[in-house]
This record gives structure tokens, C-alpha cells and sequence, in this order.
């Protein structure tokens, strides 16, 4: 599987750390009770489709991209960077 | 001298560039393009955040990532990294990484061939012209690649890697059958 890494063009899947659904956000630490902290750790949509997701350039660029990939077939639909990805 | 390689025939010439002071210089958050100008200024050099290499002197920036570059100089004294940080005081943070990284210049006709058979990238000119960089694998080892002209590369691995890139860039030769061309860097 070859991903498209905005900065450093496209790359074998093995330069990758892969971390999971990009969508969970982090609950505000202060205000948050431990159940919406337990909703943002543990558990994830099994989804069979498109979804974002958030992998590290590891061997690369050193930096988070969040890839839209179809998990039924690995087409991958494009690539940002975390630090730039709509929130 | 590395500019002095002789042209390797079919084989490849190996050198170590041993004269190199070499920094990482990371963008201080949204300070990118205060960095740029700061360079500019102090520099002369139009730096690129992008996988290039910027400046054509003594001192040179190749970009590694978003707001990140591994910067070179030629003939450095050992205070180099130092200056650098004063340079760049307040939108730059830059490590010292003269004893971290070796960097060898891989230069002749087997030597984009011999890095292809490494790197999962695509090396012809057209994808990866003189200036290009990428930070990558080569034998599970990372490595910072950077085509310095038509068939010659330097390679910046991190040094305690150098002998298994060594090991790599040895064996695959031997293996391809092509001459390897050993300099130092007094000739």
C-alpha cells in the first residue's frame, strides 16, 4: 500500500505508524468526567467504508497526516497534515 | 576532495563527506515564515519548506519535514551548530547534529541505480531531480537522501547506522557486480 504524504509525496506503507480513527476528540481535561474519557480512549466504530485516520510518517517527514482510506478495498482518497486537518 | 571524485567508469564512488557541520533547524510554532525571512537575511538563501534543498554555498538547508530542515556547512569549525543558534535565536530551535548523522557522496553511473534497488522511492529525474530530497529507508535504516547533480547523491544516515549502510551499500553492490570506488577525502 502506497500513501500520499503531503509533504513527502507518495510512500510504501512500511515508513507508517498507524494509530487509528482520526475522528474521537480529546475531551476537555477539566471539564470532562471519566465516562466521556472512557467514550474517547476505548471504543471504535468497526468501519466498513471510508474513514480518516491518523498515521505517522515515521521513516519520513516525522509528522502525523490524518488519510481518508476505504478500509473494504485500501483505496486511499487523499492525505493532510494533522496540524492542518479540520477539526 | 569531494569535488575533486574521480568519474567512477561503470562503478560507484564512494566518499565520505568528513567536513560537514550539520544542524537540524526546526520552525518555532508559526514562526515558519519568520524563519524564512531571518535566513533570507542572514543567508541570502530562499528557503523552501518543502522536501528541497535550498542555497547553493557554503551553507545549505534540506527540508526533512514541515518546518524542519537538516542544514549543512562546508568546512565548519566545531562552534558552527552554535552560531547557527544565535542566527537564528527566537524563531528557530537547531541542534547540533555534526557527530550525529554521517553523510556519504555516492557519485557515477551505478549510483542512482544502486539507490534505487534501496529506496522505495522513485529516483529518475524526472521524480527526483538535482535538489530533491527525501527522508526514508534504505535497508530499515533511515536515510536522508539528496541528489547534489545528475549521478551523485549524499546519503545522511544516522552515524552509529553507518556500518550497516556500509554493510548494505557493499554487499548490493557485490551483488549487482558493480565496482565500488572507495575516497577518502584527501584523495
Amino acid at each position: 500500500m502506497r500513501i500520499p504524504c503531503p509533504y513527502c509525496g507518495e510512500r510504501d506503507a512500511h515508513e507508517f505508524v498507524y494509530r487509528g480513527d482520526a475522528a474521537p476528540q480529546r475531551p476537555d481535561g477539566a471539564e470532562a468526567n471519566e465516562a466521556a474519557f472512557a467514550d474517547y480512549v476505548y471504543p471504535r466504530a468497526n468501519v466498513a467504508g471510508a474513514m480518516h485516520e491518523h498515521w505517522y510518517h515515521a521513516q519520513g517527514c516525522r509528522t502525523w497526516i490524518v488519510v481518508e482510506r476505504d478500509t473494504r478495498s485500501h483505496a486511499i482518497a487523499g492525505a493532510t497534515l494533522a496540524r492542518e486537518a479540520k477539526r | 576532495m569531494v569535488g575533486a571524485l574521480p568519474a567512477a567508469g561503470g562503478g560507484l564512488a564512494v566518499s565520505e563527506r568528513g567536513d560537514l557541520g550539520i544542524a537540524t533547524i526546526m520552525a518555532r510554532a508559526s514562526s515558519t515564515a519568520a524563519l524564512a525571512q531571518r535566513v533570507a537575511e542572514r543567508f541570502g538563501i530562499a528557503l523552501i519548506d518543502g522536501p528541497i534543498l535550498s542555497g547553493a554555498g557554503a551553507v545549505r538547508f534540506a527540508g526533512t519535514g514541515p518546518g524542519s530542515w537538516l542544514s549543512f556547512c562546508e568546512g565548519a569549525d566545531p562552534f558552527w551548530a552554535c552560531s547557527m543558534a544565535v542566527q537564528l535565536d527566537g524563531v528557530a530551535s537547531v541542534f547540533d547534529q555534526s557527530s550525529g548523522y554521517a553523510v556519504l557522496r555516492l557519485g557515477g553511473a551505478e549510483a542512482m541505480p544502486m539507490l534505487q534497488s534501496g529506496a522505495f522511492i522513485d529516483l529518475h529525474a524526472d521524480a527526483f531531480p538535482v535538489g530533491a530530497v527525501a527522508v526514508t529507508v534504505i535497508a530499515h535504516v533511515g536515510a536522508i537522501l539528496i541528489r547534489v547533480g545528475e549521478a551523485q547523491f549524499d546519503v545522511a544516515v544516522f552515524r552509529s547506522f553507518a556500518g550497516s549502510f556500509w554493510h548494505w551499500l557493499a554487499t548490493s553492490a557485490a551483488a549487482r557486480g558493480v565496482p565500488l570506488h572507495r575516497f577518502s577525502e584527501d584523495g
